[in-house]
């Protein structure tokens, strides 16, 4: 708490100054981070970094001009010439004939839980001694499942906990706190028929060691499956696509084009598409900031404003934009508290904040496969973040992915591209939809059968 | 105001973008063996994001111009052309066909060179990943990894690219050929890992910043040029695609097996050794050391670029760096559509 004190000082004479200096209207946004970061090496554990980071963006309003300016300088010293700074960009920025003025009316979702104290004050010693586990955990998994050789090979986990504060010249002020672990690294495996890596990856807000540890285990015994993997025919195949990797395409493609920042720049597909039916009926897509422990989870949203739990999509029907302030107000609406600052020099734009999958008619993993005549199952891509937002086009190289022939899985596969298109994928190609949620990052997403997939290979 | 007119100019433009980014870094550098350095470094540019439609397709480019220099750069180029030529690109990219999923014989323009110089192979040269048996190319200094056309240098101080005399550990950044002739020579290396692995410290230990570690980073990677001219690499193709960089997304790999995949730009068809018509949705993918010993041309126009807007990441680090190459030849790539 000390953290946001500083801050709430620190805010406090920065908004006081700016009011000296007859600037219209001053937004203060201040984050404090303290990180842990833990190197994994082959040799096991690598360098740790432990770093304590306190930063803010000033916002200000001269008129219709507004200007942005960040600093990683606390000392209170620095403040005339942040804020000196702030009225010069202004001052040259050009009019903005639609500012609504900066949002009032601060407040978030009580109760909700983000901050996990088990993961905030947890001891070196204690993380380091966890991380051995996991490492070896995967190990022995691996050798279990069939791997003459195992070694998890480079990674990094990171324990962030952080502090914000936000405060307007229009006497608003809010702030908060949450946690996050971050765990990432590749298995190395080996046996007679030969090699391969598959990534372990997870993203949480509490220290859930049974959560993690079931995903070591999972992971490791995946990696072996995948040894000798080979391309296959450029074709059409039927693909079974696991909820990771369709929440990597979901973060690519789907989430900006709910955002209101994209479809008033006409560059997103569901422009002027509001009540139709996009997807198959038995999709339903909520954009939940409420669920406790939800890695995009948060009381408020990076302009103070509460957030709202809301479909994007029901039973197949497009249904909300996600809109901040700016967006909102151009449209005459209100904010749903979708704002999100990707970087503190950066200003707000609307996105998504847990999108969540609630899917009907579901079928289990057996009987999705039991459903495949020719196609792949999908555990790992690279590249899908080239797909294309814009118009829906999937793109991505299957590094892991598993042969499927008449329901019975024959071989692995690596290498080949996938391509279609999403809305595609989740309308009329679409076969049937898994049961098991998974998250990747803040999407929560299921599998997804999908028909008629273009596969170039050999 | 220029570059925003030059992007409009152009039929069928929904959605356009300028940026223009000018970064001042200063680093001082001092440590207990009695080094000093401080250095600066300016970096400018222009990027343009460029959206058209053509009867439901929309189709998007973007692309930059990044210099070490000072604001005297974007006074000397002609932003209105810029902006015009990556709206033009986008409009008739949402007029072309997919490219046809397959396998085909290529010609890389400079920029996509050294866009999967960088990802695919430069990484695979980071002596912390190659330690951590990480990278494909691990136990293999002194094995033919690329035709020996094949030259990779990793190089601080060249025209077009970043500039970096010294790396985050005051090392002097030396001209470093990671493949000679097709044979891999050496990897990229802070003093730690030259000392771990065995090797000589090659200037390539970097930090994001103060608060951060040095890793082992990339500085300016490209292919060193040989002798044919561009228009002998097309020559001889009946049927293949010219895989152009403008407009690209970049890429990613996986540094322990060497698969690799990335976007292209819009790119075009070459049949019987003309360029012919424009295709879009180009993905290429494959394994990086088949593909480098595949190379059966490497032209002698030389590129190398940097870029204000993006860099490099790593363990949560971003750098600047640069990238690039001559035009080459491969004989066969796989290309998704």
């Amino acid at each position: 708490m000390v953290s946001i004190e500083l801050l709430s000082n620190l805010s406090s004479k920065i908004i006081s100054l700016t009011q000296e200096k007859n600037v219209s209207e001053a937004e203060f946004y201040g984050k404090f981070d303290d990180i842990i970061q833990v190197e994994i090496t082959s040799n096991g554990i690598g360098k740790i970094v432990s770093r304590s980071i306190g930063k803010y963006a000033l916002r200000i309003a001269i008129g219709k001009r507004i200007g942005l300016t960040y600093s990683e300088n606390i000392d209170e010293k620095s403040i005339p010439s942040i804020v000196e700074k702030a009225i010069s960009i202004t001052k040259t920025a050009p009019e903005d004939e639609k500012w609504p003025g900066f949002p009032r009316g601060y407040s978030g979702k009580g109760g909700l839980k983000v901050y996990d104290k088990d993961l905030a004050l947890i001891t070196l010693e204690s993380l380091i001694e966890f991380l051995g586990e996991v490492i070896d955990t995967s190990i022995d998994s691996a050798r279990k499942a069939g791997a003459l050789e195992a070694v998890v090979t480079r990674g990094y986990l990171w324990i962030v906990r952080s502090s914000i504060y936000i405060e307007n010249s229009y006497g608003d002020s809010i702030s908060g706190r949450s946690t996050a672990l971050s765990v990432y690294y590749n298995i190395y495996v080996r046996n007679r028929e030969g090699d391969t890596a598959y990534p372990f990856t997870i993203q949480i807000r509490r220290l859930d060691k049974d959560k993690i540890f079931n995903k070591v285990v999972e992971t490791a015994g995946l990696a072996v499956k995948f040894i000798g993997a080979k391309s296959i025919d450029s074709d059409r195949y039927q693909l079974l696509i696991m909820p990771e990797v369709h929440g990597e395409l979901v973060e690519t493609v789907f989430s900006p084009a709910v955002s209101a920042y994209s479809i008033q720049r006409n560059r997103s597909p569901l422009k002027d598409r509001v009540g139709e039916q996009i997807f198959s009926e038995d999709i339903t897509i909520y954009d939940d900031p409420h669920m406790d422990y939800g890695f995009g989870s948060r009381p408020f949203d990076d302009e103070g404003i509460m957030t709202t739990s809301k479909p994007l999509v029901d039973n197949g029907v497009f249904k909300n934009i996600v809109y901040d302030h700016y967006t909102a107000s151009i449209e005459g609406k209100k904010s749903t508290g979708n704002a999100v600052r990707r970087r503190l020099n950066s200003m707000p734009t609307p996105t998504p904040l847990n999108i969540v999958f609630k899917a009907r008619n579901t079928e289990d993993l057996e009987s999705m496969i039991s459903m495949i005549r020719k196609g792949i199952i999908v555990f790992g891509v690279i590249g899908s973040w080239m797909s294309n937002p814009v118009n829906g086009a999937i793109q991505a190289t299957i590094t892991h992915g598993l042969y499927v022939e008449n329901g019975e899985i024959k071989y692995p596969v690596k290498g080949v591209v996938m391509g279609g298109n999403y809305y595609n994928y989740l309308k009329q190609d679409l076969i049937a939809l898994g049961k098991d949620i998974v998250n990747y990052s803040h999407i929560y997403a299921i599998p997804i059968l999908v028909d008629n997939v273009p596969i170039a290979g050999k | 105001m220029d570059a925003y007119k030059g992007g409009k100019s152009v039929d069928g433009i929904v959605s356009l973008m300028i940026r223009l980014g000018l970064e001042y870094d200063h680093r001082i550098y001092a440590s207990s063996h009695g080094d000093y350095l401080d250095m600066t470094t300016r970096l400018v540019g222009l990027g343009v994001y460029s959206v058209a439609r053509h009867e439901g397709v929309a189709e998007s480019v973007w692309d930059f111009d990044s210099m070490v220099a000072g604001w005297e750069y974007i006074g000397m180029k002609d932003w209105y052309e810029f902006a015009r030529e990556v709206s033009k690109l986008a409009s008739d990219a949402a007029k072309a066909p997919v490219v046809k999923p397959g396998v085909y014989q290529a010609v890389l323009d400079n920029d996509m060179v050294g866009l999967m110089l960088h990802e695919a192979f430069g990484h695979a040269t980071e002596a912390d990943i190659v330690g951590s048996r990480d990278s494909v190319l691990y136990g293999r200094i002194g094995e033919k990894v690329a035709s020996e056309l094949v030259t990779i240098v990793d190089d601080g101080l060249v025209k077009g690219g970043y500039f970096l005399p010294y790396d985050d550990e005051g090392t002097p950044k030396r001209k470093v050929a990671t493949v000679e002739n097709g044979v891999l020579r050496s990897y990229l290396h802070s003093l730690s890992t030259a000392k771990v692995l065995g090797g000589e410290p090659t200037g390539n230990a970097r930090a994001m910043d103060y608060q951060n570690v040095p890793l082992i980073r990339q500085t300016n990677t490209y292919m060193m040029p040989r002798d044919y001219s561009v228009e002998e690499l097309f020559e001889d193709i009946k049927y293949g695609l010219y895989i152009c960089g403008r407009g690209a997304k970049g890429g990613q790999v996986s540094t322990s097996t060497g698969t690799f995949t990335f976007t292209a730009g819009p790119s075009y068809i070459i049949e019987n050794g003309e360029i012919k018509g424009l295709v879009r949705g180009v993905m290429l993918s494959g394994n990086i050391l088949e593909t480098l010993k595949g190379v059966d041309a490497v032209a002698n126009d030389l590129k190398v670029r940097t870029n204000v807007f993006g860099g490099c990441g790593k363990g949560g680090q971003v750098v600047r760096v640069g990238d690039g190459g001559p035009h080459v030849r491969v004989k066969s790539i796989t290309i998704g559509g």
